[in-house]
């Protein structure tokens, strides 16, 4: 079972350009119904299997600096937002990983200016 | 005898839900019992979580209390540390909207190495585990949580010298989630 290509993954950083040093804001979305593996059909009583995101990865220009682990307690369409300290310019990528061990990823640019440049 | 002590526990500890931080956290230090632990060190219901259950599992709040104190061990909370922001009436339990800050300088030996987020009345109590490292910065997370009942949220935050902060958080859910 692949990742549906209808939910879509967010992913935004806040500012996009900042200085270094600065804290920025990661703000993440993902499409996903996170069922949660407790709920039954009435009639026949079968459970639907748990079917959620169990792991989000942040890295910064391939460093881990920020990693979730997630059980059924978390929404649907799990919205995550998080600090990060801005030292280079680069790519922000992050990893979610699903039940079946599939991932899909969303990347972003981060311009980060010195603060001698900008005086 | 035991049960009983149990309940004398519970009661003032929503009693100190609605106080100081501080007061909350004291109710769950110091009080490591020989059950509390399996026998690979992990809270007992988190074992279920390792694999996709498929049966059906009622909310247990001693359950969900003991894993508490299995991350706890025992380790006096430092006040304080952990400050949580959350509704007080959440009229959607399915997605509750939750922020966690946690007070840690952020450097390379002093930070926050794992914060667990945990609804005490909930199937699956623990929801969701979170590993910053000094990068970030800042130690702060926003997330939409499900929640079945009125119950309080306990956030543990253990650090990486030891330390371990504990705060509570009562939330009323006005219709609640599946989970």
């Amino acid at each position: 079972m692949a990742a549906r290509k209808d939910q879509k993954r967010r992913l935004k950083i806040v500012p996009a350009t900042a200085r270094k040093g600065d804290i920025v804001t990661i703000k993440t979305l993902a499409e996903h119904e996170m069922e949660p593996g407790v709920r039954f059909n009435p009639e026949s009583l079968v459970v639907y299997p748990r079917f959620i995101i169990n792991k989000l990865i942040c890295r910064y220009n391939g460093r881990e600096v920020f990693v979730a682990d997630w059980f059924s307690g978390v929404s649907a369409n799990p919205y995550l937002a998080f600090k990060l300290r801005a030292e280079e310019s680069g790519t922000v990528e992050i990893e979610w990983v699903d039940d079946y061990n599939q991932s899909t990823f969303a990347r972003t640019e981060i311009t980060v200016t010195d603060d001698a440049t900008t005086g | 005898m035991a049960d009983k002590k149990t309940t004398g526990a519970l009661s003032r500890r929503r009693l100190l839900a609605g106080a100081a931080a501080g007061g909350a956290a004291l109710a769950w230090g110091g009080v490591a019992r020989a059950d509390d632990y399996d026998f690979s060190g992990n809270p007992f219901r988190d074992r279920f979580q390792t694999f996709r259950q498929t049966f059906r599992v009622e909310p247990n709040r001693e359950e969900a209390e003991r894993i508490v104190r299995a991350i706890v061990r025992g380790r006096t909370p430092l006040p304080g540390v952990v400050t949580v922001i959350a509704p007080d009436i959440a009229e959607n339990g399915a997605a509750v909207p939750v922020t966690i800050k946690v007070d840690s300088p952020m450097t390379a030996d002093d930070y926050p190495e794992l914060v667990h987020l945990i609804a005490l009345e909930n199937p699956f109590p623990e929801i969701a585990k979170y590993r910053f490292t000094p990068a970030c910065g800042v130690a702060e997370v926003t997330l939409r949580c499900r929640m079945r009942t009125s119950a309080p949220l306990v956030v543990v935050a253990e650090m990486s010298t030891g330390a371990v902060g504990v705060t509570e958080r009562f939330v009323e859910v006005t219709l609640g989630a599946c989970s």
